[in-house]
C-alpha cells in the first residue's frame, strides 16, 4: 500500500500503487507521495451502488439542475468517477441536557363584534384562538449511537452531514481484502477536532430533539439548552462514496454520490445567464399582474362612477 | 436439549418433549399428532437457562377452566361441559431486568385560560423482571394477562428431565428491543398515572439491560367450538387464566329481541299516554 497526501486539499488517500490515479479523488489534484501515521480502522460497509448506476445517478442529478449551464446539465459522463472508502468516526454517546423555553398553550376567546348586513349593523360573534406562555425548565437524557463525523479533511462536515445517513448495521470488521482496488483514505482529522465536532453536533439535536419531541404545548419560543456528551465508544469506520469530478466552464465541479443510498451531493454553479433570464421573466409577470390589478380598479372605477 | 422436537403443521408451534413422553396433539391448536412434523432446531438460538417449576396442580387448572366458562354470560352454556384437556407446557420467555430514566414534560390541568399548564420532571426506576414471550403463538398482551410470575423460584434447567417444552426462535438482540420497549411503555403509564396528563411526552434511556432465556409454566388446552378452536391458559404458578371462548348467538339474539320488545313496549307506552293526554285535553 502506498500512501499519498494531496498538497491541495490535505486529504491522505491509501490506495494499491497500481490502481491509484494521479489525481487526488477529492480535488483533482496531483498526489504526492508521504509517509502518515495511520490508526486500526474497526470496520469497513461495501459498495452497494455499482459504478453504472452511480453514473446514471449523477446524470440524473445534473439534469435537475435547471439553473447550471447547459453544458454540465448536458454532460454525457463525469470526467472521471471513483470509489473512495471515506473515513468516519462513529460515536456511541450519552447526552444529558438542561433546557429552559417559554411553551405557548393555545385557548379560544369568543368575542363579539359589529358587521353590516345589507345596510344594518349586526352583533356577532367569532372564535378568537389566543396563547398563553408559561416559563418551563427541565431535562432530557437520551443515548446517540453511531454518530458520524468525517474524519477526512477531504470531505468537509457539512458535506457528510448531507451525504448521510450510512447504514453502519452493513458494516463488517476491519479486513484488509475489503479495501482492496478501491482508494481507502487514512483519518486525516484529529479525534480530539472530531469530538469537538461530534458534541456540538449532539447538542444540537439534542436541542431539536428537545423542540420536537418533548416541549409540550402548541408552541415554543426563546428554547435554550446546554448539553454536555459522554463519549462511550469511538470506532473508526470506512464508508463507501463514489467521487466524481465533472468539467463547469470555470473548473472542476466536485460531486459525490453515497454508496449505499445513492444519495447524490454537490454544489452546480448556477449559470449567469439563465438567472438573468429568470430575473427578468419575474419583473414583468410582476408588472403584468400589476398593470391588470390596476386596470381592473380603473374599470371598477368607471362602472361606479357611471352608477 | 434431547432433540425430541416437533413442529405443528396446522399453527406452527415448536415444542420439545423427553423421549417416551410422546405428545398425543399439538398443545397450542390441539391438532392432531400426524400433524406434528420433526423440527430441527437452529443452532444460534441459545438454550434455556432456567424455569419457574410448576406449583399449580392438575385439580386446580381444570377448577379454573369452570370458573372461566361461567365467568360471562355472554358464553354457551354447554361450555363447562366442552371436552378440554389441559395439559403442561413451559412458555419460552426472556427475563429482562435494567435501570430506567425517563425525561418527560407535559400539560397538566390547571386553573388558566387553557385549562392547561406545562410540567416537566424526571423519574428513575428499576425493572427487575420484565418477561418478552418468546413464543410463536402467545402475544406480550397475552403474557401480561397471565400474570407475573416469581423469578426468584428459577431453578437451572434440565432438558432430558422437563415437561414438554415450546422452542423459541426469538434472538436475543430481538426480545432486548422488545423488552426495552415493554419497559419503556410501563415506566410512562406509571408516570402518567400520577399525572393525569391530558399530553405527555418523554423519552427513556436503560442501562444495566440484563436478560436470559427462561421458561415459564402453563396449563394449556386447545378445544373446538364449532369449527374454531379456542385456547385456554393457566399460570402454572399463580392460577391466574385467561382464554377465549365464542359467544352464544341464542344468547346475543335473545337479548336483541329482548331488547327490541322493551323499545317498542315504550313506544306503545308513550303513544298511549300522550293519546290519553290529547282525549283529556280535548
Amino acid at each position: 500500500m502506498a500512501i499519498r497526501q494531496c498538497p491541495t486539499c490535505g486529504a491522505s488517500v491509501e490506495a494499491d500503487a497500481t490502481v491509484l490515479s494521479t489525481k487526488c479523488a477529492f480535488c483533482d489534484s496531483p498526489l504526492v507521495d508521504s509517509d502518515h501515521a495511520s490508526e486500526p480502522v474497526d470496520a469497513v460497509a461495501s459498495f452497494s451502488v455499482p459504478k453504472e448506476r452511480a453514473v446514471s445517478l449523477l446524470k440524473g442529478f445534473l439534469q435537475s439542475q435547471r439553473m447550471a449551464p447547459k453544458s454540465i446539465r448536458k454532460a454525457a459522463e463525469p470526467d472521471e468517477i471513483d470509489a473512495v472508502l471515506v473515513p468516519f468516526y462513529a460515536y456511541d454517546a450519552m447526552a444529558r441536557s438542561q433546557y429552559s423555553a417559554q411553551v405557548g398553550v393555545n385557548w379560544t376567546r369568543t368575542e363579539t363584534y359589529v358587521a353590516y348586513e345589507d345596510g344594518k349593523a349586526v352583533t356577532k360573534t367569532r372564535q378568537v384562538t389566543e396563547t398563553e406562555w408559561f416559563p418551563l425548565s427541565g431535562t432530557h437524557k437520551r443515548e446517540w449511537k453511531d454518530h458520524l463525523v468525517s474524519a477526512s479533511k477531504g470531505l468537509p462536515e457539512a458535506e457528510a452531514n448531507e451525504l448521510e445517513p450510512f447504514d453502519l448495521g452493513r458494516a463488517k470488521p476491519f479486513a484488509p481484502e475489503l479495501t482492496a482496488g478501491l482508494i481507502a483514505e487514512h483519518p486525516t482529522i484529529a479525534h480530539q477536532q472530531a469530538h469537538d465536532v461530534a458534541s456540538n453536533e449532539l447538542a444540537a439535536l439534542e436541542k431539536r430533539a428537545i423542540a420536537n419531541n418533548l416541549l409540550p404545548g402548541d408552541k415554543y419560543q426563546s428554547l435554550q439548552s446546554s448539553t454536555s456528551v459522554d463519549v462511550e465508544a469511538v470506532r473508526l469506520v470506512l464508508l463507501p462514496v463514489w467521487i466524481a469530478a465533472v468539467q463547469g466552464p470555470k473548473g472542476t465541479i466536485r460531486l459525490l454520490v453515497n454508496g449505499q443510498t445513492g444519495e447524490v451531493v454537490g454544489k452546480v454553479p448556477r449559470s449567469g445567464f439563465k438567472v438573468m433570464v429568470m430575473v427578468v421573466a419575474i419583473v414583468v409577470i410582476i408588472g403584468l399582474v400589476l398593470s391588470m390589478l390596476l386596470g381592473g380598479t380603473a374599470c371598477l372605477g368607471i362602472v361606479g362612477g357611471s352608477l | 436439549m434431547s432433540g425430541e422436537a416437533v413442529q405443528c403443521k396446522q399453527c406452527g408451534g415448536a415444542i420439545a418433549a423427553t423421549p417416551g413422553k410422546e405428545l398425543p396433539e399439538c398443545l397450542f391448536c390441539g391438532a392432531p399428532a400426524s400433524d406434528l412434523a420433526v423440527y430441527t432446531k437452529d443452532e444460534t438460538i441459545e438454550d434455556p437457562e432456567g424455569f419457574i417449576p410448576f406449583d399449580v396442580i392438575k385439580p386446580r387448572a381444570d377448577n379454573a377452566f369452570r370458573e372461566f366458562a361461567n365467568s360471562s354470560f355472554w358464553y354457551p352454556n354447554d361450555l363447562k361441559d366442552a371436552s378440554l384437556e389441559l395439559r403442561k407446557l413451559l412458555l419460552p420467555a426472556w427475563a429482562w431486568s435494567g435501570d430506567i430514566e425517563t425525561h418527560w414534560a407535559a400539560l397538566v390541568k390547571a386553573n388558566t385560560q387553557s385549562g392547561k399548564r406545562p410540567v416537566a420532571g424526571s423519574d428513575t426506576g428499576y425493572f427487575d423482571q420484565v418477561l418478552v414471550p418468546s413464543s410463536e403463538t402467545l402475544t406480550i398482551s397475552e403474557m401480561a394477562r397471565l400474570g407475573r410470575y416469581d423469578e426468584s423460584t428459577l431453578k437451572p434447567f434440565e432438558p432430558n428431565d422437563s415437561d414438554p417444552y415450546e422452542i423459541s426462535d426469538m434472538t436475543r438482540s430481538v426480545a432486548r428491543k422488545a423488552a426495552l420497549a415493554e419497559m419503556e411503555r410501563r415506566h410512562r403509564a406509571d408516570i402518567q398515572s400520577e399525572l393525569s396528563a391530558t399530553k405527555l411526552n418523554a423519552h427513556s434511556t436503560i442501562e444495566q439491560v440484563d436478560g436470559k432465556p427462561v421458561l415459564v409454566p402453563v396449563w394449556i388446552g386447545a378445544y373446538r367450538y364449532g369449527d374454531k378452536v379456542y385456547r385456554f391458559l393457566v399460570n402454572g404458578q399463580t392460577g391466574e387464566f385467561i382464554g377465549d371462548a365464542p359467544k352464544s348467538m341464542w344468547k346475543m339474539l335473545g337479548v336483541a329481541l329482548a331488547i327490541i320488545a322493551v323499545i317498542l313496549g315504550a313506544i306503545l307506552c308513550l303513544s298511549i299516554c300522550t293519546g290519553g293526554a290529547a282525549i283529556v285535553g280535548g
